[in-house]
């Protein structure tokens, strides 16, 4: 894996970015509201390096989990355990790593394999994969839905995020724009799915467009508003991970570059679904890690309700631990021999916790009492006519008062921010929601027949035989249609 | 394994025993209130030589190419525990969940209470003493049930606190201990041949909190079990209160000699002899949740609404919570733990984690039921109304179309009606609320055994660029389980004073 020296000297590549409110950047390694990002994924690749860091990220060969293609069930557990370390570094801010990229790769591959349509395809998938391995160039995801402009268009055919403008024999040129997806401004390639409606030979297509490349434009989504002290904001301050939108202007797509792909729901994220559970559970577990440090440090550890409150806690952090230690040991494989977490385990994991997040929230919320909402900051405690005054108030019981503002100060942040809220809106769409989950366990829930019939054994009388599989193999709800407003019609 | 008939024959030994409400039952197997329910035991048994089962219920042959079942066998990996949980799953979802002891469940008592001897460290002789009775049980299948100890009622109120122990010793002599008392409630013991009495009895021997095993056919032994669970004596409006009411009791010791073998010290609490029930409570909860949705589906296909968006998301929530615990399973099996003793053990921290989602979720489980087949499950006819000259056409007009009689709709309706608003239904909530502890007990377990407090605490202490004072809440998993609640007499009662 390459350094984060190059990994930083790789982001200076001619791209061209703007950040909402704030302008065009020259620079996304040292713009003020980029810079933070950089840095962690910076250190993302110069851990692997980290003796201390060995066990945890390298495969017992030495080669990097965040790039094995997964074949058993020994390493596909090794990979979670190296999503699950990294990613509660940033508290579960930072969803998209170079190792989720490869993991978009390894969807790419299995859905082109599944797709079938020549197999160039699934060739051309292999050694993007492997090139991904072994540069660590960081693929971001993007599902090719346009955005709202281009769906409320009067001709339907006009609806699309991406044109083809010309076929050549080295590859196709395309023009469009396309909706949201997440840190393109520190990603080098984006994956632009098949919901752009682009076919090729009849098969829809998915392809790689570096954000670098000419007529690439990528429009990052405003900054999450945080304090400029580090102090109030720990974590907003430095994983703000920016969402964005992608605009081509007749871009050049290499035919290598370019997969024809199944399109059914479960193919592109196949391994995805996975680490959204493992940065959900990171977020839960950072949340659970400050509600007992917070319980320390406010003197609670023997105040039941506390202990209640934490319980609450502990059975969600726990029950989606267990979700997927069962999709990592009772895993399903492709065609071709990878290893895949079990979908119907994750599911279940993810339908929980969308349950709990508000929730788990609230609680942390409630732990430390008032204090949290009242809690000084660092310049506060230095004020000389405060000082003495603060101390008394928010120091005592072997913490003094700028240790325990700083752990109320990183709460706030962690669950009363911008960041948060950003998190929870981003994710109430990134995978689709609570919907897309449900209707993802629908489909990955496998005994329907075998339930519904076991049942009438109880009946003496004779019954018919019951088939109600076709409620899982129903195809995915259509994504909601934008008809036109009010003024539209006018 | 013995056959049923083997099994029905052992329960004719001279026990003792009431139903409340009924009066002196002279024979579990004939009388009415307890007769199906010893043939649902009797087909547990001979299940065992039916080769149809023989996958789901025996060992693969070992090297002699014996194989052995799974209900009796002692785990030792987590391919052993896979095997075990599958039979579990499999014979539990015939009585949707009602019959929770059986043989099986027995033999991990057996277990559970090897690895409490253990734990407990009286010495090497009381671990022998408890491995033996745990082989005799795993070599002859004797249905062993589980009491945890505590008083009655009345015993808790007494003035004296010295006499609100479930069981007293009246001697020792070298043979054993003999004991009176009443022990609280427990399950299936007019089904059951022994009954382990945990250490909430408060009996002690030689300084050491003692449980024992008592025959249900012992001399001196009452067994009292409660009210049946109130039925139509149609199997057709009842056919799971029929067949799966299977009678939580009480016992009374009347001078009862318990043989040095069968007495174990232990700890006071039952938490170490739970080792394993926890485990097939889980899959008892899943089993039921399993058959709701099971029925929930063949009524959706019944009523023709398979393509019903809101009846589709109804049981899309019904799959949640069954995947969920299919999870906590899978990862309690796959991820083990090992007892002090050297079994492997399912891993408690993924257990509880759905046993709590199961608690949380099992009314509305219960209340989806009822609304997926719309009023029709309220006004469904029996096969009596159906046969009834006058009623018959417009009972067949009204009920019946789309592939279904009305006696098949109907009698699909009652299995649901069955299942979830029914008197047995309302004493397996009852009961699981109690039986385990209820949620404050699975709560309290998972808060013992979850792993990392201090690893998280001081994590995220990371984040912040100041000095920070280590954190150890070692003291939070450390705390007891919260003591079971005591039950004070009414004011003056125990004064003296008039109320």
């Amino acid at each position: 894996v390459r350094t984060g020296a190059d990994y930083r000297a790789a982001l200076r590549d001619g791209r061209k970015v703007v950040i909402m409110g704030g302008g065009e950047i020259d620079d996304v390694t040292t713009y003020p509201a980029t810079a933070a990002m950089v840095e962690h994924y910076a250190a993302w690749y110069d851990r692997h390096f980290d003796p201390g860091w060995t066990d945890t990220l390298l495969s017992p060969a030495g080669i990097p989990w965040a790039f094995v293609p997964p074949r058993s069930v020994d390493e596909v557990t090794g990979i979670g355990r190296a999503i699950t370390k990294t990613i509660f570094l940033s508290a579960g801010n930072v969803t998209h790593t170079p190792l989720y990229g490869h993991l978009i790769q390894m969807g790419v591959l299995v859905a082109a394999e599944t797709r079938d349509a020549g197999p160039h395809h699934a060739a051309n998938a292999e050694a993007y994969r492997q090139h991904i391995a072994e540069t660590g160039r960081f693929l971001t995801f993007c599902g090719g839905a346009a955005i709202i402009g281009q769906r409320l268009q009067p001709n339907p055919a006009d609806r699309v995020a991406v044109k083809k403008v010309r076929e050549t024999d080295t590859g196709m040129i395309v023009r469009g724009r396309l909706g949201m997806h997440t840190s393109p401004a520190y990603a080098e390639d984006v994956y632009v799915g098949s919901l752009t409606g682009l076919q090729i030979d009849g098969h829809p297509v998915g392809f790689i467009v570096p954000v670098g490349a000419a007529g690439v434009m990528t429009l990052c989504r405003k900054p999450a508003v945080r304090e400029a002290n580090p102090f109030l904001a720990p974590l907003s301050s430095r994983y703000d991970e920016l969402d964005g939108q992608m605009w081509l202007d007749d871009v050049f797509i290499p035919w290598e570059r370019v997969f024809a792909v199944d399109p059914a729901p479960e193919a592109i994220p196949r391994w995805l679904r996975w680490h959204h559970l493992y940065g959900w559970l990171a977020k839960a577990e950072f949340t659970l890690g400050l509600a007992l440090a917070l319980t320390d440090a406010m003197g609670l550890e023997e105040h039941d309700p506390t202990i209640e409150y934490l319980v609450d806690i502990i059975a969600e952090v726990q029950t989606v631990r267990t979700c997927i230690t069962a999709a990592e040991r009772d895993p399903q494989f492709t065609a071709s021999g990878y290893c895949v977490p079990n979908h119907a385990h994750l599911a279940a994991g993810g339908i929980s916790l969308f349950k709990a997040r508000q929730r788990i929230s609230e609680i942390l919320r409630i732990v430390p009492g008032s204090s949290l909402v009242v809690a000084p900051s660092d310049s506060d405690l230095a004020i000389p006519e405060l000082s003495v005054g603060l101390e008394e108030s928010f120091g005592g019981g072997g913490y003094t008062g700028r240790q325990r503002a700083a752990l109320l100060q990183l709460a706030w942040d962690h669950v009363s921010s911008a960041l948060d809220g950003r998190e929870s809106a981003f994710e109430l769409h990134a995978s689709g929601g609570l919907r897309g989950w449900r209707h993802w366990l629908r489909r990955s829930f496998h005994d329907y027949n075998q339930l519904a019939n076991a049942v009438l054994d109880m009946i003496t009388v004779p019954m018919p035989k019951v088939d109600v599989a076709s409620i899982g193999t129903a195809a995915v709800a259509a994504r909601r249609a934008a008809g036109l407003p009010s003024g539209g019609k006018k | 394994m013995r056959t049923g008939a083997e099994y029905r024959e052992a329960l004719r030994d001279g026990r003792v025993v009431y139903v409340m409400g009924e009066g002196r039952v002279d024979d579990v197997t004939t009388h009415p209130a307890t007769r199906a329910m010893v043939e649902e035991y009797v087909a547990w048994h001979d299940r065992h030589r039916d080769p149809d089962w023989a996958d789901t219920l025996l060992t693969p042959p070992d090297a002699g190419g014996e194989r052995r079942p799974w209900a009796l066998t002692v785990p030792r990996s987590s391919a052993d525990l896979i095997g075990m949980g599958r039979s579990y799953a499999k014979t539990l979802f015939f009585s949707a969940g009602n019959i929770t002891h059986d043989p099986a469940y027995g033999h991990l008592i057996a277990m559970g209470v090897l690895n409490a001897v253990t734990e407990h460290a009286a010495g090497p002789e009381y671990v022998a003493r408890a491995e033996a009775y745990r082989d005799m049980i795993g070599r002859t299948g004797r249905f062993l049930t589980f009491s945890a100890g505590s008083a009655p009622i009345g015993y808790r109120l007494r003035p004296d606190p010295a006499q609100r122990a479930a069981v007293k010793p009246v001697r020792e002599t070298d043979k054993g201990v003999v004991l009176t008392g009443r022990v609280g409630m427990h399950t299936s013991p007019c089904y059951a041949e022994d009954v382990y009495v945990g250490a909430l009895c408060g009996l002690q021997i030689e300084g050491h909190p003692a449980s024992f095993v008592v025959p249900v056919g012992g001399k001196g032994v009452t067994t009292l079990c409660r009210k049946i669970a109130p039925r139509d004596p149609n199997p057709f409006l009842a056919p799971l209160s029929n067949r799966f009411d299977e009678l939580d009791g009480q016992l009374w010791l009347d001078e009862v000699l318990i043989p040095w073998g069968h007495v174990f010290p232990v700890d006071q609490s039952p938490e170490p002899v739970a080792r394993y029930l926890t485990w097939h409570h889980l899959y008892n909860w899943g089993s039921r949740a399993e058959f709701t949705l099971g029925i929930a589906l063949a009524v959706t296909d019944a009523m023709g609404l398979k393509e019903n968006d809101a009846t589709v998301e109804y049981l899309i929530d019904l799959m949640a919570t069954v995947q969920t615990v299919r999870a906590a399973l899978t990862a309690a099996e796959r991820d083990p733990e090992f007892t002090a003793y050297g079994y492997c053990a399912p891993n408690l921290r993924h257990a509880l984690a759905g046993g709590i989602a199961l608690f949380k979720a099992r009314q509305q489980i219960a209340e989806i039921m009822r609304i997926i087949p719309g009023s029709s499950l309220v006004v469904a006819p029996s096969d009596s109304d159906l046969a009834a000259p006058d009623l018959s056409v417009g009972l067949e007009e009204a009920f019946a179309g789309g592939g279904y009689t009305a006696t098949q709709r109907a009698a699909l309706l009652q299995l649901a009606w069955d299942h979830v608003s029914s008197g047995l239904d309302g004493r397996e909530s009852a009961f699981e609320l109690h039986a385990s502890g209820g949620m404050p007990s699975w709560r309290g377990r998972l808060r013992q055994t979850f792993g990392d407090y201090n690893e998280l605490a001081n994590a995220v202490l990371k984040q912040l660029d100041c000095d920070m004072p280590p954190i150890d809440l070692g003291d939070i998993p450390a705390r007891p389980m919260a003591p079971r609640r005591v039950n004070a007499a009414p004011p003056g009662v125990n004064t003296g004073e008039k109320r």
